[in-house]
């Protein structure tokens, strides 16, 4: 068990700025979770922290002690690949036995011990009937489980796992992720766990930081990643549909745009107010609205409906309000209008978040 | 598409036709390849039971004045034939393994840090194109100053330089091929480099080893000029050496040489033969998604 | 534009059946997904519509035509692949041209459709700039453009954004699901995600190990599973299932296991009247149609909490029942649970399925297969 942390820490490919500036801490037992699109530097800061790569400037310090120059095998980290590889000459059973066998620590098994071991987190991880299979006999699914064995059969100081379940279809998705935690609580092992999909941060982790662009975008818990995201791009890129935002002129205690809303909270008021120009982006969630008849004096936006995808119980509308404007709510199924109808909406006012226009950044 | 199992469409179309056409066509050029690569063996074969003089008669392909069958016995009891065998074989198999062993760590140092940057890839393969000729008279005197001229090491570690270039060449191609994220797991795993080059690197690039050391094996088997200048008695002439030396009273000894030559394909033809077994293609499928 | 028809279409490669007597039409104008999990045949179907393969028995119809032995060329179809398959070398101009220039059309022809096309689908920005650096959204419109270009009388779409990133992915949806409604044309969409088929078709044919499991509307297939695949299938998260036995008690009918006892009530009672098959039942309930209760009482079921897992505004727990089945349950968003803690997880006896052990079908329709 570890607590991790990076110091500002740089890397560049030639003139490419893969991460910059990075600086985090990762205590000890956390699942902290790195989230961003692909291209984000994800996969730069796991390598840089597992030492396959060495930062351009910065410092990764292990307990307070910097291991910058140790090499990987001395780090003691278990790590599992994003493309998974596996060793393609050995079975199931070698690949996931091969890091017990590495000269570090092979002193501290037995054979039985490693064949205890595999076999048991095999079963966890439902591949105990391929043990004996080599990787290009399995689907692209097992082959990410047994990648995650491969892992999970240490007992390292920190798990890293680049998108461990990206390619597992979405049944398989699911049932992994809360296997996965469950594990992690369990053995309680510190956990960086890196991933393009919003639902698995949120669903998984303590603390989530946001990278885009090599850069972070936010730090914090699930709560506020999701109530109250720091900028633009975070509030865009959390939640399915992600937040709708819609740029408004405040004045008076009313924002007007697409959107008319009269402000009745104070501190919504005072937010609303912090920008001079009185320019904003204003956030709502998609379940933050409902719908109300257009002529109905409590709306605050009237639009076409545009598509409605209905999921079974729950559906999402997207709502023309204007040539620019499309908004997306989230509602019952049994309630969701037709398309080309024209509806009002309104706009729960406890969850609003407000962005300066100019800058992108949230108002506190 | 998902289901890739499935195998491929039929051709549309007139399909009886073009299958027809297709394989006929294909039968006569396999039929006119053959030949002209079986010719000159059948005629070696002929040839080495035919009459002394059938052979400087006549030109036909079959012998017209009956069996001969005392070339073969002829060829070996006129010649040290079966030392100049074991002598290629010593020297082909060592040299190789020498080449090898040098070829593979250099290989995985060129590749994977660019030891060398750009130029060492390409100066490796430069030496290969020069003419062997050009340098025969340095290495000469060099392998003279060694006290090595006349000895099966001198012509082992000659042949093993002059192929290492090749080996290098060959396995450069299988190690660039090879997932790097390969490596990187086993160093997370516990490994070091050395390490992950035995466990990980050179199982997975063994075919590109195998052939490598085929082509050397040829190479160095069948390797005359260098032989010729280094070696002067029985002791460390090689087979195509041997070859050379079926002169009788009337000239060469045609027919003994068809007959040592066709011996001396057979030991090489089965080193072949043997190694092909290792040539699996495939053996990296499955380790990284693709 | 055309309506296409499977009648009985088989499709076998040696002893593999890809197809089983496939039965399905999708109308004119429809936009029609065929769903299923990889190897399921959904893939040999789209080569057979497209006559990229042969057919071994059956026919395929475009409108009342038969188009079993019609080359490729001659079916006036058109593919939009899973790379979407632009060329990196043509201007988007050229690569939205392409099919019309090998039909030798005049240049002022090509002109005309591709600058319409364009602007159909905003590009006209584009029209000379590459497609290298374009973003997803411009590729899969420019793929689009040129499938359309040459009105063809049915767009086959294959898996053309599963593989793009979770965000993008459903934003492509909403995209293609409006360009493909204004532009009218009959669209057949194969996919294994059920996700995109349920937000974006008219309606849907599952396969499964190469036979159709069930053709209806994504609403339809959704609440009248036809057997416990497409229940298992359809769902995001996927459907709880628990083995059970059906028992009759004073006229009424109950589903038994160690862990619960539900009365089984509504269109299922009904379902069960002259039911003379196995007692062996599979209960599927989905995570939406159950929910935490304080009391237990008649239709709960008692169980321990396993996991807690918070998605924004949803929140799932995951529970094991007395015999270590493992239900999944819709929570109010931020419920706090402690592992192990004893709750009771109360089923909505509308949403209930009951599937027969053996063969896996619903209930609902088990006379339809005595027929």
């Amino acid at each position: 068990m570890a607590q991790l942390e990076l110091r500002n820490v740089s890397k560049t490919f030639g003139d490419e700025h893969a991460v910059q500036d990075l600086s985090f801490t990762c205590k000890e037992g956390e699942f902290f979770c790195l989230l961003g699109p692909s291209g984000a530097g994800k996969s730069t800061t796991i390598n840089l922290i597992t030492g396959i790569d060495s930062p351009t400037g910065g410092d990764i310090l292990l307990d307070g002690e910097s291991i910058v120059d140790w090499s990987p095998q001395d780090r003691n980290f278990a790590t599992a690949f994003e493309n998974y590889a596996l060793y393609p000459h050995f079975t199931v059973f070698k690949n996931m036995e091969f890091p017990l066998k590495a000269p570090v620590r092979a002193a501290e098994y037995s054979d039985k011990d490693r064949r205890d071991r595999v076999v048991q987190v095999a079963e966890m991880l439902r591949i105990d009937e391929l043990l004996e299979r080599l990787p290009r006999e399995l689907s692209g699914g097992q082959r990410q489980r047994v990648a995650l064995g491969r892992t999970l059969v240490r007992n390292p100081s920190i798990y890293l796992l680049d998108e461990p379940i990206a390619h597992l279809d979405a049944k398989l998705r699911h049932r992994m992720r809360g296997e996965l935690k469950k594990i992690q609580m369990e053995l309680g092992i510190t956990t960086i766990y890196s991933t393009p999909d919003q639902l698995e941060a949120l669903s998984m982790a303590d603390t989530i930081l946001v990278l885009n662009q090599g850069k972070v975008e936010q730090i914090g818990t699930r709560e506020e990643i999701y109530r109250t995201p720091k900028n633009l791009f975070v509030a865009q890129f959390v939640g399915d549909p992600p937040m709708n935002i819609v740029p408004v002129q405040y004045q008076d205690g009313e924002l007007n745009g697409a959107i008319s809303i009269r402000l009745s909270q104070d501190d919504n008021k005072q937010r609303a107010a912090a920008v001079e120009n009185g320019k904003l982006l204003v956030g709502f969630r998609p379940k933050d609205i409902s719908f109300v008849s257009a002529e109905s004096a409590s709306s605050n936006a009237i639009g076409e409906v545009k598509v409605v995808e209905s999921y079974g119980r729950t559906a999402d509308v997207a709502i023309e309000l204007d040539a620019e404007t499309i908004v997306k709510c989230k509602i019952t199924a049994d309630k969701a209008p037709q398309v080309g109808e024209q509806v009002g909406c309104q706009i729960d006012q406890a969850n609003l978040s407000f962005f300066d226009a100019e800058t992108i950044q949230r108002i506190q | 598409m998902s289901e890739q199992t499935l195998p491929n469409p039929m051709p549309q179309g007139n399909v009886v036709s073009r299958i027809m056409y297709s394989r006929y066509t294909r039968l006569i050029l396999i039929l006119v390849f053959a030949a002209s690569v079986l010719l000159p063996i059948v005629f070696m074969a002929t040839t080495s039971i035919k009459q002394p003089i059938e052979i400087r008669e006549s030109g036909a392909i079959l012998p017209t004045r009956g069996i001969f069958t005392e070339n073969w016995g002829r060829a070996f009891a006129n010649v040290p034939l079966v030392r100049y065998l074991f002598n290629s074989t010593v020297v082909a198999v060592t040299s190789t393994l020498l080449a090898l062993l040098i070829a593979v760590p250099a290989t995985y140092s060129i590749v994977r840090f660019r030891t060398g940057g750009m130029v060492l890839p390409s100066l490796i393969l430069g030496t290969y194109v020069m003419p062997p000729i050009v340098v025969s008279i340095p290495i000469f005197m060099m392998t003279r100053i060694a006290g090595l001229t006349d000895t099966l090491f001198g012509l082992i570690l000659l042949h093993g330089m002059a192929n290492l270039p090749v080996a290098v060449w060959l396995i450069d191609s299988y190690i660039r091929s090879l997932p790097v994220e390969l490596e990187q797991a086993a160093w997370v795993d516990g490994y070091g480099r050395f390490e992950t080059l035995l466990k990980v690197v050179i199982p997975l690039i063994r075919p590109g080893i195998v052939s490598a050391g085929m082509i050397c094996m040829i190479l160095s088997w069948n390797e005359f000029l260098f032989a010729l200048i280094l070696t002067y008695s029985d002791v460390s002439h090689t087979f195509p050496i041997g070859i050379s030396r079926y002169e009788g009273e009337h000239g060469l000894q045609f027919g003994e040489m068809a007959a040592a030559a066709l011996t001396g394909i057979i030991p090489i033809y089965l080193i072949v033969l043997f190694f092909q077994r290792y040539l699996v293609e495939g053996l990296t499928q499955g380790g990284v998604r693709g | 534009m055309a309506s296409v028809e499977f009648k009985n279409v088989c499709k076998k490669y040696g002893d593999v059946e890809a197809v089983v007597e496939a039965n399905w039409l999708c109308e004119d104008r429809e936009f029609f997904s065929i769903l299923g999990p990889s190897g399921c045949g959904k893939s040999s179907s789209l080569r057979m519509i497209a006559g990229l393969e042969e057919i071994t028995a059956g026919e395929i119809r475009f409108d009342d035509e038969i188009v079993n032995h019609l080359a490729p060329r001659d079916r006036n179809i058109a593919m939009v692949f899973e790379n979407w398959a632009l060329y990196p070398n043509m201007t988007v101009f050229d690569n939205i041209a392409f099919p019309l220039q090998v039909r030798e059309l005049p240049s002022s022809e090509v002109d005309k459709k591709v600058r319409r096309a364009m602007q159909f689908l905003n590009l006209e920005h584009l029209e000379n700039s590459g497609v290298r650096g374009l973003s997803g959204g411009e590729k899969q419109r420019i793929a689009i453009g040129r499938a359309i270009v040459r009105d063809p009388s049915v767009l086959i779409m294959d898996e053309p954004i599963s593989h793009l990133d979770a965000g993008l992915r459903s934003r492509m949806r909403d995209e293609l699901k409006s360009q493909v409604s204004e532009l009218g044309v009959t669209t057949l969409y194969i996919t294994h995600d059920q996700v995109e088929s349920m937000a974006m078709a008219d309606r849907i044919a599952i396969m499964n190990l190469g036979r159709i499991q069930q053709v209806g509307t994504p609403l339809d297939i959704y609440h009248n599973p036809r057997n416990e695949f497409v229940a298992g299938f359809i769902g995001e998260p996927p459907m709880n299932f628990a083995d059970c036995e059906l028992v009759a008690e004073n006229g009424k009918f109950l589903a038994k296991s160690s862990s619960f006892e539900i009365a089984i009530t509504g269109e299922n009672e009904q379902a069960l009247k002259d039911y003379k098959g196995t007692t062996k039942l599979r209960l599927g309930v989905r995570p939406e149609s159950t929910m935490l209760v304080p009391q237990s009482g008649a239709g709960t079921v008692s169980a321990v909490v396993d996991f807690v897992e918070h998605q924004g505004d949803r929140s799932f727990v995951t529970v094991k029942l007395s015999n270590g089945e493992i239900f999944l349950v819709e929570a109010e968003s931020g419920v706090e649970l402690e592992i192990n803690e004893n709750v009771n997880v109360k089923l909505e006896e509308e949403y209930t399925h009951y599937f027969d052990a053996e063969n896996g079908l619903n209930i609902l329709f088990l006379d339809e297969e005595h027929d």
